[in-house]
């Protein structure tokens, strides 16, 4: 196959949420030699711009979205073995968890899968998640971005705390804070020095790619 | 049903629930519940849940308002409710239903202290409505004071009893010494109940620490629990209602069987509503068919399967913004087939969109709606009155039934008048201002608020709880 063929395959891919079928056309983009960021940016992300089209436009589903990004994620995987670690495929690094005390996760769940399926690395860290989890998890992977999420209003203090945390600490400060959840409020969030809140999982993501200047 | 209550026992014998509370977790343990401490997970042997079911199935109770008001739960008939959602799906900044439809204003508000009252008062006065929670809570208040301050307002503007959602054990510990001021002592409240407060699984299979907290309260002191889960398929639930249906059920039966093994006095009641959500435009329908199919489900299997006789389920819905066409069928339809299906406590009535907003006039739409619907589900007698052999002959070939007595002695109680909808001709309705049933239900509010109040508590009373709502507020805000 030629390089525009496996190009075509590879998008076609993503659109058809074929993790394996990803995982082997990238194998085969490596051993033709092909760019592997070239690769990237012309097959998988170019598989996932389109087919967030048709879920913004309201043909496909968050299922759907969420199994193409898997797709897409399987072959991405393949290719980071040859790309320098420190160049960067990805839109930016997400954290994100429900705060300690609360175990509500459906909007953080959706969140966490439309930032992947948007081109973000997400690490979810779940819930109940304490302060310095948060803090240890951003530090671990250098996240660009902490989400934070709670439904009940005895558990914001968490978020307070970890926003604090990060602003003494020299390498941290420049991470980015999104915060949101039923117990959550913009006023809220302005009080404990968030960088942004976010009332649902679309307005998350718009927020993550003015965050990381790529919107 | 056989095959959904069978998976449930093996959902709840093989994957377990978990339960994320030390104390909770010891009492399941020593009752011979398999625990596994470290994961925080209730796996439950099959017996002893269809112990459960057998101490649960049949039992009747009821709640108990002022002045001998009650409200009987035998499991063959329904009664309506009002009260907040504080529902992750109402979604809204501190929860507890925070806007109102204001049609005098033509806007949509936050909610204040008199919009809690009113909402309180127009439930108390409308005949169909058998529960009162309210419907709105104080938005100037900073959320973890509006449940109490909700709870103050509450038993003062009604005498019947009370529905309220809480989250923490001092919200509860709080609005029960309320509840039990207002019916003069915490032993009168245990015998005759007067407040519902529903605690909620978490989905997938989890229950947190707060509302098991909140169950070892209420059990302890033998008040009724209400169980209720709001599974998501394909987001928290298979996404087949089968599936999501049996993981519901299995969530609230485990609640209940630790409710049983706190206290096998207790009373129990079950809920399962599993909520819809479109995955294309990422906002939950009340009114998508699946949503009433799964809740017709439910209430099956609560109903002919299990026999519980509180069967609770938020079922009359619209996902319109607006009192009108729309409202009103989404009303009327998702109303009748829970009704149906038999559910025993229906709600939540008034609210619109999402239950993030009350409004007056569609209370008392639904109050309307909820009456005619009541008199489909009731039915009609048949009997030697009612087949009236000896009028037909007494009339006889081609007569006037009009003249004979029986037909006003029976016209009353066997037929239904609506209040707000038109029978009317085209030419009356025009002479009569064209209204229609929002403009007469906008006529109907300002009736009911003008001239209902209901009998406060008495001073002392009312000093008693205004001081428990100043400490709370002092200890909330600290």
């Amino acid at each position: 196959m030629d390089k525009e063929d496996i190009l075509h395959k590879i998008v076609d891919s993503v659109k058809n949420y074929g993790v394996d079928e990803a995982a082997s056309l990238a194998r085969e983009a490596l051993n033709a030699k092909i760019d592997p960021i070239e690769v990237i940016e012309k097959g998988f992300t170019k598989g996932l711009r389109e087919v967030g089209e048709l879920f913004g436009s309201g043909e496909i589903f968050l299922s759907e979205l969420i199994m193409a990004a898997q797709a897409a994620k399987a072959g991405m995987d393949v290719l980071k073995t040859a790309i320098p670690k420190e160049t960067q495929i990805s839109l930016g690094k997400v954290v994100i968890g429900t705060v300690e005390g609360d175990i509500h996760d459906l909007g953080k769940n959706i969140v966490a899968a439309m930032l992947e399926a948007n081109g973000f690395e997400v690490y979810d860290l779940g819930v109940d998640i304490p302060a310095e989890r948060f803090i240890e998890k951003v530090r671990e992977v250098e996240a660009d971005i902490l989400g934070m999420s709670a439904l009940l209003t005895t558990t914001t203090p968490c978020m307070r705390d970890v926003i604090q945390a990060l602003k003494e600490s020299n390498i941290l400060k420049k991470v980015k804070v999104i915060v949101g959840g039923a117990a959550v409020t913009p006023g809220y969030a302005e009080a404990i020095g968030a960088d942004a809140y976010a009332e649902d999982a679309t307005a998350a993501v718009k927020i993550a790619k003015k965050l990381v200047g790529k919107d | 049903m056989r095959e959904i209550h069978a998976a449930s026992i093996g959902i709840l014998k093989n994957i377990g629930v978990e339960m994320r509370n030390e104390k909770a977790l010891k009492i399941m343990h020593e009752a011979g519940v398999e625990v596994d401490f470290r994961r925080q997970v209730a796996r439950f042997p099959s017996s002893l849940v269809e112990e459960t079911i057998k101490k649960v199935s049949g039992g009747e109770w009821a709640l108990y308002g002022r002045e001998g008001y009650k409200v009987g739960f035998t499991g063959r008939e329904a009664h309506f409710y009002t009260q907040t959602e504080i529902s992750p799906i109402a979604g809204k900044v501190g929860g507890f239903t925070q806007y109102v439809l204001d049609l005098n204003l033509m806007e949509r508000r936050e909610a204040n202290e008199k919009d809690v009252i009113d909402s309180i008062r127009l439930a108390d006065y409308l005949e169909n409505i058998k529960v009162v929670g309210p419907s709105v809570s104080d938005q100037t208040l900073p959320p973890k004071l509006r449940i109490i301050h909700n709870a103050a307002s509450l038993v003062n503007n009604t005498a019947k009893p009370g529905a309220i959602e809480v989250f923490t054990l001092d919200d509860l510990e709080c609005v029960v010494r309320i509840a039990s001021i207002a019916v003069g002592g915490i032993e009168e409240l245990k015998t005759r109940p007067m407040l519902l407060t529903p605690v909620e699984a978490t989905s997938p299979l989890r229950y947190s620490s707060n509302v098991l907290e909140n169950v070892m309260f209420l059990a302890k002191h033998k008040l009724p629990i209400t169980f209720y889960t709001m599974p998501i398929p394909g987001v928290s639930a298979p996404v087949t209602l089968a599936g999501a249906i049996a993981l519901g059920n299995a969530e609230v039966w485990a609640g209940a069987v630790f409710a049983k093994l706190l206290n096998s006095e207790v009373n129990v009641g079950l809920g399962i509503r599993v909520t819809i959500f479109d995955q294309r435009t990422l906002t939950h329908s009340y009114a998508a068919p699946e949503h009433q199919l799964a809740l017709i489900a439910s209430l099956q299997l609560l109903n002919e399967f299990y026999n519980v006789s509180n069967r609770r389920v938020s079922g009359i819905r619209t996902d319109a913004n607006f009192p009108g066409i729309q409202a009103g069928y989404e009303k009327a339809a998702t109303g009748l087939s829970v009704l149906l299906a038999g559910a025993t406590l229906v709600g939540n009535l008034g609210f619109l969109r999402s239950c993030d907003t009350f409004s007056c006039e569609q209370l008392v739409i639904d109050n309307e709606i909820v009456s005619t619907l009541n008199r489909y589900v009731k039915g009609f007698e048949v009997n030697e009155k009612t087949i009236a052999a000896n009028v037909i002959e007494e009339v006889g070939i081609g007569g006037n039934f009009l003249l004979h007595k029986h037909t006003p002695t029976h016209l009353r109680s066997e037929y239904w008048f609506p209040e707000l909808a038109d029978r009317i001709g085209w030419d009356e309705w025009k002479g009569k201002g064209e209204k229609d049933a929002l403009d007469k239900a906008k006529e109907k509010v300002k009736r009911i608020l003008e001239s209902h109040f209901p009998e406060p508590l008495d001073r002392d009373a009312q000093k008693e709880i205004q001081k428990i709502v100043k400490e709370a507020d002092k200890r909330l805000l600290r």
